[in-house]
């Protein structure tokens, strides 16, 4: 399996929304499950793989959240494709 | 609050535009089944739940469901982006054209503007819970309306995914309805 | 003149109402509506997590209509 970092754009993008899909299912379930171990442990995984993912994209393309943002001589923040544009479909 | 990501839940490609198509899927955007009913349903339910994780989960499925809205938002956008005023008045878009252009307004692909009547929020745990639970079974069926009626695979792909997030929203909103009854 | 049906199984409770005990063991009662519960037991790959639009086998439930097929 390939890493964060050896993902390009479209790649990564497709792996924050799988990795971000099973956080919000398992999020879900959990809200109705609170001490099932097993969800809570896929929810540690995926969120993990999420944060880094979220960071590396942020790092080479341009941050997707605002806790993500680290401009540094320019605000990109609101420069970035809109998802509906197909830049980040 | 909000905090908003910069993606769609799951990605929008279409790349034939279609005005036929977008008046129908449209209904999901503004309609009275569709995802900003959905969500400010449950967004507006949350406070008077007092049950504190019921009142969490209305949260969550109200917010995906702000995803949901922009998919859709995408889908209509993708499907009219381009199109000639006359190519719209051929696929019968020329009501909604004439006051919107290819504009983005929340209405039922019957024309009805999205309005508060399309929801309740009765301040009752049990009551709101079922309601949900009967909005998602009619998301569920408009849904399945869309794909009989929509044959185009870029289309059908997203509203595939949309229409099963409703089935896994009733389960949810079953159990908190459960835990609800047995407190 | 009133009369108070008994059914089978019935009791007179001490607050005076009258129980119906071929409920009191049971978690399902009359008047209200119930979902069964779905665990946690196995889960799609993300990838097809995701095409699917949930991780939980059980509550995957396709459009199976005319015409429509999963990609």
């Amino acid at each position: 399996m390939m890493t964060v970092n050896q993902m390009n754009q479209a790649q990564l993008l497709h792996w924050i929304d799988m990795v971000s899909f099973a956080v919000v299912d398992i999020t879900e379930y959990l809200d109705t499950h609170p001490q099932d171990e097993e969800a809570l442990k896929y929810f540690d995984h995926y969120i993990d793989l999420r944060r880094s993912a979220m960071r590396a994209y942020a790092d080479k393309y341009g941050p997707l959240t605002i806790d993500t943002a680290n401009p540094e001589n320019y605000w990109t923040w609101s420069a970035q494709p809109l998802p509906w544009e197909g830049g980040n479909c | 609050m909000w905090n908003y990501e910069r993606r769609l839940q799951y990605p929008v490609n279409i790349t034939r535009p279609n005005a036929k198509i977008a008046k129908i899927i449209m209904t999901q955007y503004g309609g009275p089944d569709g995802e900003i009913s959905a969500s400010m349903r449950y967004l507006s339910q949350r406070y008077s739940m007092p049950y504190r994780k019921v009142a969490g989960l209305l949260t969550d499925i109200g917010t995906e469901e702000l995803a949901h809205m922009e998919m859709i938002a995408a889908i209509v956008r993708q499907l009219t982006k381009g199109l000639s005023a006359d190519e719209l008045e051929a696929a019968g878009f020329a009501p909604y054209y004439v006051d919107h252009t290819a504009g983005i307004w929340p209405q039922a692909a019957g024309g009805i503007p999205f309005n508060a009547c399309e929801f309740q929020s009765k301040g009752d745990a049990i009551t709101d819970l079922f309601e949900d639970m009967a909005a998602e079974q009619k998301a569920r069926v408009t849904y399945d309306n869309i794909l009989r009626l929509v044959k185009d695979p870029e289309v059908c792909d997203p509203i595939r995914f949309l229409r099963q997030r409703e089935i896994v929203h009733f389960q949810r909103f079953g159990e908190a309805d459960r835990e609800d009854c047995s407190k | 003149m009133m009369r108070n049906y008994r059914m089978p199984g019935m009791v007179e409770k001490p607050c005076g109402c009258s129980g119906d005990n071929r409920y009191m063991d049971r978690e399902f009662v009359p008047a209200m509506a119930y979902v069964p519960w779905q665990y946690f037991t196995t889960v799609y790959e993300p990838d097809k997590a995701l095409e699917i639009g949930t991780i939980f086998p059980e509550l995957d439930k396709p459009f199976l209509g005319r015409g429509a097929g999963r990609r």
